[in-house]
């Protein structure tokens, strides 16, 4: 036995910006799925956090869900202010921190929102079939 | 109580400039607990020395694992980052804390482009224009007034680990050098050469670290720890021996007398050779030859294949690389792999001892800032 005849490679990844760019642009959440226990990740898994499995595929996951909590942030370095974000549940069990386009007199905790494009670009707003 | 190391992982060393330090990092852990039977929920604490990954990188990697719950401790000691996580997993082991511990070594350099390490701005060498490269400079220079040695001895420690290296599939560099080459390069603080430098890449190795009981019931390949030293630098404001780093030599001193060998039990060695001139300074200061006797030990082949004792097989930090906190670890797979004969074409025939060491830092006062020995025994 020896370690010379398969010399691990580090894995090749893409940019975590990659991940955001295609949420903001096509309005794709493109996480990934255990193709053993079917947790779903965002961003996407080399290695299932439930089961370990390294059998993980790429997904586009659910574009709406709940929105748990949310800040408008006045000061960051970096970007311009002010913009909201939150974290939303989606339905198939992520959470992810997305922008949010919720008017101010209607922002709340526990709202259903969807990804939307709307004036600022691709925002979770509410989801008006859902509310 | 005793600490085993059971299990090993590395990745191939060189320029990874589309993998994070997860991505560096993961696949070493991974082969670590696999090729040591154990998974990663059996996990009682984990380890991480890097140096320039940033806050919680031990955390990051464990997080995107399924790992976690348990302590995990990042360390930044320069260039003994991950000799001196391998020590934090053998205390937690040896202390009785936890049964299994994972130590990890990573950093990426291509971060930074090409060029020197980043020293810290505050220090007031740095301020007067030292970097690294000089300071190992100044050693070879005073090296080679004292002994009498020339450009082309220290030029023969690249052409021995460049040749080591050259059959090693993990080394950033696998190609032979020849004396001539070295010389030629092009300088990078006189009299050291790009060739007698370490090149700047990422990497990454893990190894993981259990119990007496645990290594009976796993009943794998397996080695010893005899010693396991950390050292800080001692501050000397007037006069320092550059060739008998003091760091280095309390270090080994307290290594051989914690596992009660002498230099004459040791058959490997992987030593920091950053700088070719290091190597010829810590044959001396590790006690592998004679106060003196550096240059005539390495050119009658008493370092490697066939010689007293074979120094850097891997290639040492000349060709392997030198990813700086990762690079602690990859010197103790290394052993792991060549103590449990893994090592295929690099094996050292009869290593049943081997010695790790990895030492840097530049503080003014200071031979270095961390120095961190281990032995190891074939189980």
């Amino acid at each position: 036995m020896e370690n010379n005849s398969q010399v691990l490679e580090p894995w090749i990844e893409s940019d975590v910006r990659e991940t955001i760019a295609t949420m903001e642009t096509d309005g794709q959440i493109v996480g990934s799925r255990c193709a053993d226990c079917r947790l779903a990740a965002f961003p996407a898994a080399r290695v299932c956090r439930g089961c370990l499995s390294l059998n993980q595929s790429q997904q586009v996951l659910a574009d709406h869900g709940t929105l748990y909590s949310y800040s408008t942030v006045h000061v960051a370095s970096g970007r311009e202010v002010p913009y909201s974000v939150g974290y939303i549940d989606l339905t198939d069990g992520v959470r992810i921190l997305g922008p949010l386009d919720v008017p101010d007199e209607e922002i709340a905790c526990d709202l259903p929102v969807r990804l939307t494009k709307g004036a600022t670009g691709w925002a979770f707003q509410i989801d008006r079939g859902q509310a | 109580m005793s600490a085993y190391v059971v299990g090993g992982g590395m990745i191939r060393m060189g320029r990874h400039p589309q993998s994070s330090y997860v991505g560096l990092a993961a696949p070493a852990v991974l082969q670590a607990l696999e090729s040591a039977g154990v998974s990663l929920s059996e996990i009682g604490s984990v380890a991480c020395g890097h140096s320039f990954g940033g806050p919680l990188v031990g955390q990051r990697i464990m997080s995107r694992l399924g790992g976690g719950h348990v302590p995990v401790t990042n360390i930044d000691n320069a260039c003994s980052g991950g000799g001196t996580a391998l020590r934090t997993a053998i205390q937690d082991v040896e202390s009785g804390r936890v049964d299994i511990a994972l130590a990890i070594g990573v950093d990426s350099l291509t971060q930074f482009g090409k060029g020197t390490l980043p020293l810290p701005e505050a220090d007031i060498e740095t301020e007067s224009g030292l970097v690294m490269p000089a300071l190992y400079a100044m050693r070879a220079r005073r090296f080679m007034h004292e002994r009498d040695a020339s450009v082309s001895d220290l030029a023969a420690v690249s052409v021995k680990n460049r040749r080591h290296g050259s059959i090693n599939p993990y080394a950033q560099f696998t190609s032979e050098v020849t004396e001539a080459q070295v010389l030629a390069a092009r300088p990078v603080a006189d009299p050291l050469t790009l060739l007698q430098c370490c090149p700047t890449g990422d990497g990454a190795a893990a190894a993981v670290v259990v119990s007496d009981a645990v290594r009976r019931r796993l009943g794998g390949p397996a080695v010893r720890v005899l010693a396991s030293v950390l050292h800080s630098g001692e501050y000397v404001g007037g006069f320092r021996d550059m060739l008998s780093p003091e760091i280095s030599a309390a270090s080994a001193r307290d290594a051989y007398e914690m596992a009660g060998v002498g230099p004459e039990d040791i058959d490997m060695v992987e030593l920091h050779d950053a700088f070719t001139i290091a190597e010829l300074v810590y044959y001396e200061t590790l006690g592998l030859c004679a106060k003196g006797d550096a240059v005539p030990f390495l050119r009658s082949g008493g370092s490697t294949y066939g010689g007293d004792v074979v120094v850097n097989p891997s290639g040492g930090l000349l060709s392997r690389g030198h990813p700086v906190g990762a690079t602690g670890m990859a010197q103790v797979v290394e052993s792991f792999w060549q103590l449990t004969k893994q090592a295929g074409e690099r094996q050292v025939g009869e290593a049943n001892m081997a010695l790790t060491h990895v030492t840097g830092g530049g503080i003014a006062g200071l031979d270095h800032g961390a120095c961190s020995i281990h032995i190891l025994e074939s189980a």
